[in-house]
């Protein structure tokens, strides 16, 4: 037995590192293109002969890229702040048990946004936004992207409402608290690091959406993911300023995760 | 009249947790339980008062003031739940300050009132610390200073003991008693310890299946409690069968003929007819042990068997076998018996009742 326990130890190590390297593999090439002034690939694949921010600074150089970052975090902050007001009361309901037969409804709907390919929810927005005049619109935008974003900022809501003992609201009540206040003083400041989850990830939820930009938004709303794919062979062949454009948008992502780790001390669920 | 509730029910779904109660407080500084096994509606109760839930019927009024529209937030009554709910995002301080905020009181009244009321349950200098850094009992004693600093018309109090240990109960218990009589505020006071409503109550109101069985004051329920049901959740009552032989309704005097034949006197609580089938009740401490020769044929006296002896330090446990019916004997540790002895005991101060409908004891 003891012999043997070795072997798959090893195996598990080994599939680890492979795994590693294909998920970080490609990040790593990604760097170093956004990063690589002067790279002659046939003569050393693995790292670039020289190195800047040429590709950086370009990118804050061209008008019409540095408008599609600015777009990607002022989309992703109103996604994030619409989709919590949204979800707000229906996770309450569901979170407190308030009404027990709505519940198992609810708590599906919550769900159905992640089950439905973006490309078939974009098809089926087409001809409303049409008649809504919401194409091509920052709004129109926002709406699509808050579908997605709901799953995420549901189930996070539900899960902090689900954490508080409901005698407190009672409890506030009898001290003569109204619901405003009880909101205000009990639930929002309990709700911090579920809030600040669900902001999270409905953030990051926004900022990677490619595909309902790109059929509802472009060409005048436009993110850095339909920028990268543009100069990732969409349109252009430009590998440097699409891995510069990447990079841009995964590093508030990575601060923002870390910081709320720090700040709260919960892991995010991203489920 | 502080506090009146009439004829209030209530339902959930198909449960009847209230079967129209109604009670009232006398005095202005009243202690008053609602007693219950659990599930037979006392949170419900409590909660109804406190308009945290709507009855479906009946009325709660308080100094004649109807309170049915009034909610909770406005009736200025201070509610200590049974799991403290205290806000865990909040220091000491923050949540006995709680209420006073919402009222809009200057800074230094607030502060002045937090101290007070922190010093009445004995805790100071724990301010700032947040309720999971407490331990139970702190923690029971912050619920009770958060809502003595409201200065509440009523106190609601639901099982706020029953998360301390033995010995903390009883310590608290008084020092709670005393604090409500100091500061004269009404409190209704829930329980499923009856040991706990007997110390505490000016009067208990005993609760069976969401209806009041009986409202008396301690002794009251514990020496002539109206039904066997409240006879047996209040302390120790022992029980046994018998037909009634004679009946006198002026005194209430009843002579019962136990299963085995022997001859009893007792407290009729209802009237009763001669042949009917009754219950005796008779507390551990009224039974006592006779020399066999004055026996005779006197009353109220039976032959038992020594079942079982049990050592409780200021006093034996004894338990008796009379043809099949376990009694309990209470006796200081003077008197000697030994298991499997046969002896005589006197009954005294017995009970009875008729036999309520698919009673099967
Ligand atoms: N919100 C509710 N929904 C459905 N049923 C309820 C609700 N609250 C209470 N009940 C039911 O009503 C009955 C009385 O409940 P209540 O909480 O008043 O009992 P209790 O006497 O306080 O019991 P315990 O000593 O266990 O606290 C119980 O059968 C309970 O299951
Ligand atoms: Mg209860």
């Amino acid at each position: 037995m003891r012999a043997g326990k070795h072997s798959p130890d090893l195996l598990s190590i080994g599939v680890i590192i492979l795994l590693g390297i294909y998920i970080f593999g490609p990040l790593y090439l990604m760097l170093l293109e956004s990063v690589a002034e002067v790279w002659y690939r046939g003569r050393q694949w693995w790292f670039p002969q020289q190195v800047g921010i040429k590709w950086y600074e370009f990118i804050f150089r061209d008008p019409d890229i540095f408008r599609a970052i600015w777009l990607t975090f002022i989309i992703a902050v109103t996604v994030a702040g619409f989709t919590i007001a949204l979800c707000m009361l229906p996770a309450y309901t569901v979170g407190t048990g308030k009404l027990k037969r709505l519940q198992e409804v609810l708590e599906s709907m919550g769900s159905i946004p992640q089950t439905i390919p973006a490309v078939a929810l974009g098809v089926g927005l087409l001809p409303i936004y049409h008649t809504l005049g919401l194409l091509y619109s920052f709004h129109g935008v926002v709406f699509a992207h808050s579908i997605g974003a709901i799953p995420y900022v549901f189930r996070n809501l539900v899960r902090g409402f689900n954490s508080i003992d409901p005698s407190l609201e009672d409890a506030a009540r009898t001290l003569g608290a109204g619901w405003l206040t009880i909101i205000r003083k009990i639930y929002i400041p309990i709700l911090k690091p579920y809030l600040a989850a669900a902001a999270v990830l409905a953030f990051a939820w926004s900022i990677n959406e490619f595909v309902l930009t790109m059929l509802l938004g472009f060409p005048q709303i436009t993110n850095i993911a339909v920028k990268v794919y543009q100069n990732a062979g969409g349109y252009y062949w430009s590998p440097h300023l699409a891995g510069s454009l990447s990079v841009i948008l995964i590093i508030p992502s990575m601060i923002i995760l870390f910081v709320i780790e720090r700040m709260t001390g919960i892991k995010l669920q991203t489920v | 009249m502080p506090l009146k509730v009439i004829n209030v029910s209530k339902r959930f779904g198909s449960t009847v947790a209230l079967d129209g109660i109604s009670f009232e407080l006398n005095k202005r500084d009243e202690f008053f339980s609602l007693l219950g096994p659990s599930g037979c509606g006392k949170t419900t109760a409590l909660r109804i008062i406190a308009g945290l839930l709507d009855p479906d019927e009946g009325k709660v009024f308080f100094e004649d003031e109807d309170l049915t529209y009034i909610p909770p937030e406005k009736r200025n009554f201070g509610y200590v739940f049974q799991n403290y709910a205290l806000f865990p995002h909040m220091t000491v301080f923050e949540n006995v300050a709680f209420g006073l905020k919402l009222r809009k009181l200057p800074q230094n009244e607030i502060r002045k009132r937090v101290k007070e009321s922190l010093e009445m349950v004995g805790l100071t200098g724990l301010e700032n610390r947040r309720p999971r850094q407490l331990s139970g009992g702190q923690q029971q004693r912050v619920a009770i200073a958060r809502v003595l600093a409201i200065q509440p018309r009523l106190l609601l109090l639901d099982e706020p003991l029953s998360n301390l240990d033995a010995k903390l109960r009883e310590k608290v218990r008084f020092e709670l008693k005393d604090l409500q009589k100091r500061l004269g505020i009404p409190a209704v006071y829930v329980t499923h310890d009856q040991a706990e409503a007997l110390v505490l109550s000016d009067r208990i109101a005993v609760m069976q299946n969401g209806k009041i069985v009986q409202i008396g004051s301690p002794s009251e329920i514990y020496r002539r409690p109206s039904t066997a049901y409240v006879a047996d959740f209040i302390g120790i009552s022992n029980f046994m069968k018998g037909k009634v032989v004679e009946y006198d309704s002026s005194s209430r005097e009843v002579l019962v003929e136990t299963d085995v034949g022997d001859l009893i006197k007792g407290y009729a609580t209802q009237d009763l007819r001669k042949g009917e089938k009754v219950m005796l009740s008779i507390r551990p401490e009224n039974i006592k042990v006779i020399n066999s020769e004055k026996i005779a044929k006197e009353h109220n006296i039976i032959k038992v068997n020594v079942k079982r002896i049990t050592f409780l330090g200021d006093s034996y446990d004894y338990r008796l076998d009379y043809s099949g019916w376990e009694l309990r004997m209470k006796t200081l540790p003077d008197i000697i018996l030994h298991e499997k002895q046969q002896i005589f005991v006197k009954l005294m101060d017995i009970l009875v009742f008729r036999m309520e409908e698919g009673e099967k004891r």
